[in-house]
């Protein structure tokens, strides 16, 4: 390697500033996977809490955004979001427990709140609330996972196309239109980017839209080649009402992630009284469960690290 | 300009029907409204405390605009109650009919109302059976202004009627169950199908919900679940805009907008639930400014009818205030329903004469997709056509194309809308 002259060499390393700032800044979703930072524990480890008092009276403000749950969700799937919490309230109170639910049908009004620092903890898709923790200073840990109606505590983002189209496999997506979710979804966005990422599959024009609803208008319009959806989106979303899940076909799934689960601020709330509240829910589920939580209950959290993907610039 | 204002539908939409030539005038003179509306500042809205109605005595499920600005509201025991301006009621009739009415319409000094036959199915969920109330036909019955049936049809061809306003002479119906809107020939013994839109929404929730235009041959839909509003041209879709997302010109929910009005100045009313947000827009969807102090309208995933008044006051049914709520325009009044044609036009310049089409030469069977526009701000056949030929604008720029190159239907398109607007100024 030749030695070039100082204001040359300046010179060329100023010309590729831009190239590699591009680079840098997300156009390579790879190069950026590479360097996130292990990322953070989500799960609430109850080994390291002394155990609480159990006969004080606690008081907990928890924010609620539930998937199966018949006062956050959609009426068109009353069928299936039966959800009520009512009798698990009733339960906790036994062990002296409050918890004081305010109920949110627009996530988004969820999310200013966890921003304003108005709740203890949340009951939601887990990803709404650790997404905060470096964002809005917050310390929320999952206590508890709650099972889905089919007894299920975990989803996936899934990369979905028409079910006559010639897409078959994953690496068929190289160079196709692909919908993606946004940030505030980790199963429509940051999973799956990192997946492409992973193997080197880069869409030719990335979209980035707030529901599935619109992913899948996206992909019904032919406006793109293939979706990501999460896999509860055509049996509890709207979608159900306008997608039929035998008009597609699942190219691949992300890593199960946590579905919904109790998550409590580490900043705001000891990590006995988080312990303690871990083990009430724990006690009040499998047979134990009330009927009207449409499930089993509770179960201990789950390992969870989610790994941030590169914010993306959308393609149109 | 007083000779607009009587002659509106219940979006406050001119009428084809009565007179046509009052409503080519209309357009035109609307469509320079609208041109101009772009480089206007979006209205202020604000609800209106003088107006005050009685507590509705069942659900609000339709609410529609007289000629003379009366408001019709359709409840779900199948009644129809009419308010002033004051929100006085002023008549009552039951319609009686045997299957409740979904859907209300009014046009030719009579009351459309639209009825949803359901039979029960039993259908799978999830793995399990159960029982269930499906669409399963529509009817649609005719009404004087005082109660008396005067005849009733079978709607051919439609499961569900959510929705139904008159575009130009067409009856159009909103249909959830077959996510399509269907048109209808009234004249003759039977209703007769003339054209469908379908295969473009994403429906849920049982509502679906489309509003009338300036422009006769569009219609405005609420796609909600794509959260999108489209317009819809002589079928095609011509525009849309939206997007679920945190500002304000964005949706939020799990799926809206549930209902959608067009205001004479050509700016669109959103109306969204869970919770209430009724916003007004430009026609790109930008610029959006939200009705303060509505408070929740409806409870969980509900429409709320709304309908717009010629001088644009907003009509919005609620369900959980049991009444009906106007919202007035901070502003003075503009637009077609009280300024005159200067003041109208905002900026000087051409107006918008048709929506971006399609048009082809028939020599070379070239085509250029573009709106017609007029030479200038003159009101009139010779603004429209000039020397034999028409300005379309595409893109940013502007092209004179002499009229006999064009295909005969685009000739016709020309015709047809300068032949009426002669008519119309010649004494």
């Amino acid at each position: 390697m030749s030695i070039l002259p100082r204001a040359t060499y300046m010179k060329r390393l100023c010309s590729l500033a831009p190239l590699v700032v591009a680079f840098w800044g997300g156009l390579h979703p790879s190069i950026r996977a590479e360097q996130t930072a292990v990322a953070e524990e989500t799960a609430l480890t109850p080994v390291a809490a002394p155990a609480a008092e159990e006969s004080q009276p606690l008081t907990l403000n928890i924010g609620v955004n539930d998937i199966y749950c018949a006062k956050t969700a959609c009426e068109c799937i009353s069928e299936i979001a039966t959800r009520s919490y009512n009798g698990v309230l009733a339960e906790l109170q036994k062990q002296h427990i409050t918890l004081e639910f305010t109920y949110f049908m627009e996530v988004m009004d969820l999310e200013k709140a966890i921003q304003a620092k108005d709740f203890d903890g949340v009951l939601c898709k887990p990803w709404i609330g650790v997404r905060f923790n470096a964002q809005a200073a917050r310390n929320f840990k999952r206590v508890a996972d709650i099972l889905d109606p089919n007894n299920l505590a975990t989803m996936t983002g899934q990369f979905v196309t028409a079910k006559d189209s010639p897409i078959k496999t994953l690496a068929d997506l190289q160079g196709k239109r692909i919908a993606f979710g946004q940030e505030d979804s980790y199963e429509k966005y940051h999973a799956p980017l990192l997946i492409l990422a992973g193997k080197g599959i880069q869409p030719s024009a990335s979209r980035y839209f707030s529901s599935c609803g619109e992913n899948l208008d996206a992909l019904m319009s032919g406006t793109v080649d293939a979706v990501v959806i999460s896999s509860y989106a055509l049996t509890a979303s709207c979608a159900v009402d306008f997608a039929k899940p035998e008009n597609f076909k699942t190219l691949a799934v992300t890593a199960p992630v946590p579905l919904t689960s109790v998550l409590l601020d580490l900043n705001k709330v000891p990590v006995a009284t988080a312990a303690r509240v871990q083990r009430a829910l724990l006690a009040i589920s499998g047979e134990c469960t009330p009927k009207d939580l449409a499930g089993r209950g509770f179960v201990a959290p789950a390992s969870w690290r989610p790994v941030v993907a590169p914010a993306q610039a959308s393609q149109p | 300009m007083p000779f607009i204002g009587w002659l509106v539908d219940g979006r406050g939409v001119p009428m084809k029907k009565h007179l046509p030539w009052v409503n080519l005038r209309i357009s035109f003179l609307c469509a320079i409204t609208a041109a101009s509306a772009a480089a206007v500042e979006t209205p202020s809205y604000k609800v209106d405390p003088a107006f005050v109605t009685e507590p509705l005595p069942a659900t609000p499920v339709s609410i529609a605009m007289t000629p003379q600005d009366q408001i019709q509201v359709l409840l779900n025991n199948g009644s129809v109650i009419t308010y002033d301006a004051t929100g006085k009621k002023t008549a009552e009739f039951a319609s009686q009919l045997s299957i409740r009415p979904s859907a209300m319409t009014l046009a030719n000094g009579k009351i459309y109302l639209l009825s949803t036959k359901v039979t029960t199915e039993e259908v799978e969920f999830q793995g399990k059976k159960r029982t269930m109330n499906v669409p399963s036909g529509a009817s649609c019955a005719v009404y004087s202004p005082t109660g008396t049936k005067e005849a009733e049809y079978v709607l051919p061809e439609v499961l569900s009627a959510t929705d139904a306003h008159f575009i130009g002479d067409a009856l159009a119906v909103a249909d959830y169950k077959k996510s399509q809107i269907a048109f209808f020939n009234l004249k003759g013994d039977k209703p007769t199908l003339t054209k469908k839109i379908e295969g473009e929404f994403r429906l849920c929730c049982g509502i679906f919900d489309f509003s009338p235009t300036n422009d006769s041959d569009s219609i405005l839909v609420a796609n909600l679940g794509a959260f999108k509003v489209q317009t819809f041209t002589n079928r095609k879709k011509r525009a849309e805009f939206g997007a679920r997302g945190t500002t304000l010109d964005d949706y939020h929910g799990c799926c809206n907008p549930v209902n959608v009005a067009a205001l004479g100045t050509g700016f669109i009313v959103t109306v969204e639930k869970s919770p209430t947000r009724v916003k007004i827009c430009d026609r790109k969807g930008k610029d959006a400014k939200i009705i303060e102090g509505l408070g929740e309208l409806v409870n969980g995933c509900s429409t709320i009818p709304v309908a717009v008044d010629h001088k644009g006051a907003i009509f919005l049914a609620s369900t959980t205030k049991s009444c009906i709520i106007k919202c007035v325009s901070d502003a003075p009044p503009a637009g077609i329903s009280s300024a005159p044609v200067g003041a109208a036009t905002h900026k000087k310049g051409p107006a918008e004469l048709s929506d971006v089409r399609t048009w082809q030469d028939a020599q070379t069977g070239n085509k250029v997709t573009g709106k017609w526009i007029s030479f200038d701000d003159t009101p009139g056949p010779s603004s429209m056509v000039r020397e034999g030929k028409i300005r379309l604008l595409v893109g940013q720029k502007t092209f004179d194309l002499p009229l006999t190159r064009l295909i005969p239907s685009d000739q016709e398109f020309v015709e047809n809308l300068c032949g009426k607007l002669t008519a119309m100024t010649t004494p």
